[in-house]
């Protein structure tokens, strides 16, 4: 499994830093290019490596860790995602249900990108602490993954777990994943799983 | 608020054992009588008493503590549950009662009590450590909450947020509500909630 990470700002250096940590190879790319990545991927260590987006378009999972809205240029530069898993990390601050025309933003994205099994997760918690190491006093901080897909899920809540979080599947967007959405009650909880 | 539990089992007693703990008043009563469980009850401090069926099912708020095919009796035990909150602190196992057709357990408890607000909750840890203490490593253990009133879930969300656990209210039974079925994937998780 390849991995890539669409978007170098907080939450998307936030995850890298997760990768290298764990030593899972990753590419990164944002709309500036591989260059304006260098020094950051440079600092994270040998397993995060800078791409242009076309390039990290290749991988099989690709973490989507720009704002909402940009969403749309990312799923155009690929004609093709059927068979790649889609991770939607973004949140939808100041983007308004008419825009989402009364849809779970994960199904917004879904539709952006015809074939990819898209999943949540990562989305959750403030960049800050997303970016905190997930092993706390004996636990691991929980992050919750939800997808239509059941295979999909369960293939990033492996990541997930690789990564340091306790992950917990919610299951289909219209069952859990409604609560990892925007304002959902298990968005922004600090929860440490134990045992 | 009067509240009551009924089953004197692993989680009844654990339930009382919160309760005491809080300093919060609570009656609680089996089908085998009060004398049945007054040594048990005795040892939780004066806050818990034990008490008849009948008188605890008169409090403003009802645990149900019980195996989920001794429902149906409780709930026959009054006309009407008007007013009264129900707590559905029970898990459902394939093999308690007819089938649910796929329906969640609690709509098939709610249906038993005609008039009660029913919110689940208290059905999620094991007994030992729903009983052992909730504030850890400067965080507290996260009590899920669901129900179709959104009043009632707060009120109970305050006092499970008494009882010293971190209460989330995950919305209605049909929305957060299924996550905490039997084997659903917030059951049986020890979460501990810190500030984010």
């Amino acid at each position: 499994m390849t991995y890539a990470i669409i978007g170098s700002g907080n939450v998307g250096a936030a995850l890298a830093g997760h990768f290298a940590r764990c030593g899972i190879p990753v590419a990164v790319a944002n709309s500036r290019g591989p260059d304006a990545i260098a020094e950051v991927a440079k600092a994270l260590g040998p397993s995060v490596t800078p791409l242009t987006l076309e390039d990290a378009l290749l991988a099989d999972v690709v973490i989507l860790a720009v704002p909402f809205r940009a969403h749309t240029t990312v799923a155009r530069a690929l004609s093709n995602w059927s068979g790649k898993i889609v991770v939607d990390a973004m949140n939808t601050y100041g983007v308004s249900q008419e825009e989402l025309k009364g849809q779970a933003s994960t199904d917004v994205v879904a539709s952006a990108f015809p074939g990819a099994k898209v999943v949540k997760t990562l989305n959750q918690l403030p960049a800050k602490l997303l970016a905190q190491d997930p092993a706390v006093n004996g636990g691991r901080r929980v992050m919750f993954v939800s997808s239509n897909d059941e295979a999909a899920e369960t293939s990033v809540g492996k990541l997930v777990a690789d990564l340091g979080f306790a992950p917990i599947l919610l299951g289909k967007v219209s069952e859990g994943g409604r609560l990892i959405g925007m304002g959902g009650a298990l968005i922004l909880q600090n929860l440490i799983k134990h045992g | 608020m009067t509240y009551a539990i009924i089953g004197a089992g692993h989680l009844g007693m654990a339930i009382a054992h919160r309760f005491a703990r809080s300093g919060i008043a609570v009656s609680i009563a089996n089908s085998r009588g009060p004398d049945s469980i007054s040594d048990l009850v005795k040892a939780l401090g004066p806050t818990v008493s034990a008490t008849s069926l009948l008188g605890a099912l008169s409090a403003e708020t009802v645990i149900l503590a019980i195996p989920f095919a001794a429902h149906p009796t409780i709930a026959l035990s009054r006309d009407h549950w008007e007013g009264t909150t129900v707590i559905d602190a029970m898990n459902f196992r394939e093999t308690s009662l007819a089938p649910l057709d796929g329906r969640q357990s609690s709509d098939f408890v709610a249906r038993s009590f005609p008039g009660a607000k029913l919110v689940k909750t208290f059905n999620q840890l094991p007994a030992a450590l729903f009983g052992s203490e909730p504030a850890q490593d400067g965080g507290r253990r996260v009590m899920f909450v669901a129900g179709n009133h959104h009043e009632a879930n707060a009120e109970v969300a305050a006092l499970v947020e008494s009882l010293g656990f971190s209460a989330v209210v995950l919305g209605s039974i049909c929305e957060g509500g299924r996550l905490l079925r039997f084997r659903g994937p917030l059951v049986l998780q020890n979460l501990i909630k810190h500030d984010a």
